[in-house]
């Protein structure tokens, strides 16, 4: 196994109800990742009302893979993904609601990974 | 880094937010809020177990349990051994009570007052653990309350539908009205048994005369229970000529205007006797040489008769 840097970046466009998911994840057998710090971003100005952003790590965007949450939906970094380790078919999930309609937003994983 | 910057709820279970709050909470109407100040508004809560309010010394405690539901009042004072407590119960099926219980400030454990309603299945005479207690049931046939029992501005109605009508028994102690009794049907009493009047009263005696004394009866006045008034006994002295008052008794007793007697005294002498609207016994027109004089049989009206 070689260790090696993880950069992984995921985008997509909200809905016209300001919800969108977007996720990322290893793309090869026998690849691992072991993310340290997921970047969420979403462009244009703040939402008016409350919007959040909901990160998990692991087969779903469910409770039990749940690591942190932000109302900063436009800009905000957590490293409470590191622990996890993701293999194909494992992703990190960003879930935004209450943002802007049809705005882009995009999940940026760092960290390492192993691969064969 | 400990997670996002601007984290819904931060590390360490601690809200770094302001306040967290639910989709479309608008305060007193919908929604759910939690504040970092401590505040907080929800829509229904339901608590298992006990609710408390208030600092560590003064504070209400609101529980459920098997016994019944009660809350309870500690007032933080010093001498406070117990709490206040309203407490809800069905002791028994079909019964319920509401207890009402003030704190123990130091002066003994005070008496509760319980209200109780419902059927008592297996007695119809109040048997009550607790002195201060009013039963609303129509199967009872008596109340016992074995402590001083006291409404103050209120009033007490009673009704009774049977043929036994409504018995008080005032024990050794009697059944004590310190105001007008009303009976609008009268008042039947059992063969020998009569109304009874108040005790004796001491006159106040004019100058010079007293009591005849020699186990004669010293001279009384009585209030009678028909509002009437009178006197009883011998009294002697000097002067005995007109316009001498011999005697003298409160105002209250008094007739609302004289009146004149007639007194036996020494020897068939006689004497009449002006009881007068002042309270006052004044000789008129008396035999020359008496020495005494009669007072039984007089009485009078009162004023307000």
């Amino acid at each position: 196994m070689t260790q090696v840097q993880l950069r992984a970046v995921g985008s997509g466009t909200l809905d016209g109800s300001g919800s969108g998911t977007v996720r990322v994840g290893p793309l090869g057998h026998g690849v691992t990742w072991l993310p340290k710090v997921a970047s969420i971003r979403m462009a244009g100005d703040p939402p008016p009302t409350a919007a959040t952003c909901y990160v998990y790590a692991g087969v779903m965007a469910t409770d039990a893979y749940f690591c942190d949450a932000t109302y900063d939906v436009n800009n905000d970094s957590t490293d409470r993904v590191s622990g996890s380790e993701l293999r194909l078919g494992q992703y990190v999930f960003a879930v935004w609601s209450g943002g802007t309609p049809g705005a882009d937003v995009t999940l940026i994983v760092t960290g390492d990974q192993e691969v064969p | 880094m400990s997670g996002f910057n601007n984290p819904v709820v931060g590390g360490n279970d601690t809200l770094v937010r302001e306040a967290i709050q639910s989709d479309g909470f608008q305060s007193g109407v919908s929604g759910w809020r939690i504040e970092r100040s401590g505040d907080a508004e929800f829509n229904d809560v339901v608590v298992r177990g006990t609710v408390r309010t208030g600092d560590s010394g003064q504070y209400i405690l609101i529980e459920s349990g098997p016994d019944g539901n009660r809350i309870q009042f500690f007032s933080g004072a010093v001498q406070e051994v117990a709490p206040g407590v309203v407490e809800v119960d069905q002791p028994v099926s079909g019964q319920s009570t509401l207890t009402v219980a003030a704190p123990d400030l130091g002066y003994g454990n005070p008496p509760a007052l319980t209200l109780t309603s419902g059927p008592l299945v297996s007695d119809n005479n109040a048997d009550l653990s607790s002195p201060y207690s009013i039963t609303m049931n129509a199967e009872i046939l008596s109340l016992a309350f074995s402590q001083l029992f006291d409404l103050i501005s209120a009033r007490i109605n009673l009704t009774a539908t049977g043929a036994n009508g409504i018995n008080l028994d005032g024990g050794p102690g009697g059944i004590n009205a310190s105001s007008l009794i009303t009976a609008s049907g009268g008042i039947l009493l059992p063969v020998g048994e009569y109304i009874k009047r108040g005790g004796l009263g001491t006159p106040t005696f004019g100058t010079g005369w007293s009591a005849f004394g020699g186990g004669f009866q010293a001279p009384r006045y009585i209030e009678y229970p028909d509002h009437t008034a009178g006197l009883i006994g011998v009294a002697t002295g000097t002067p005995a000529t007109g316009g001498t008052t011999i005697l003298s008794f409160p105002a209250g007793l008094a007739p609302a205007a004289s009146h004149t007697f007639d007194a036996p005294c020494n020897n068939g002498k006689h004497t009449q006797l002006l009881v007068t609207s002042a309270g006052n016994v004044v000789l008129q027109n008396p035999d020359t040489g008496i020495t005494w004089v009669s007072l039984g049989n007089i009485s009078w009206p009162m004023v307000g008769f």
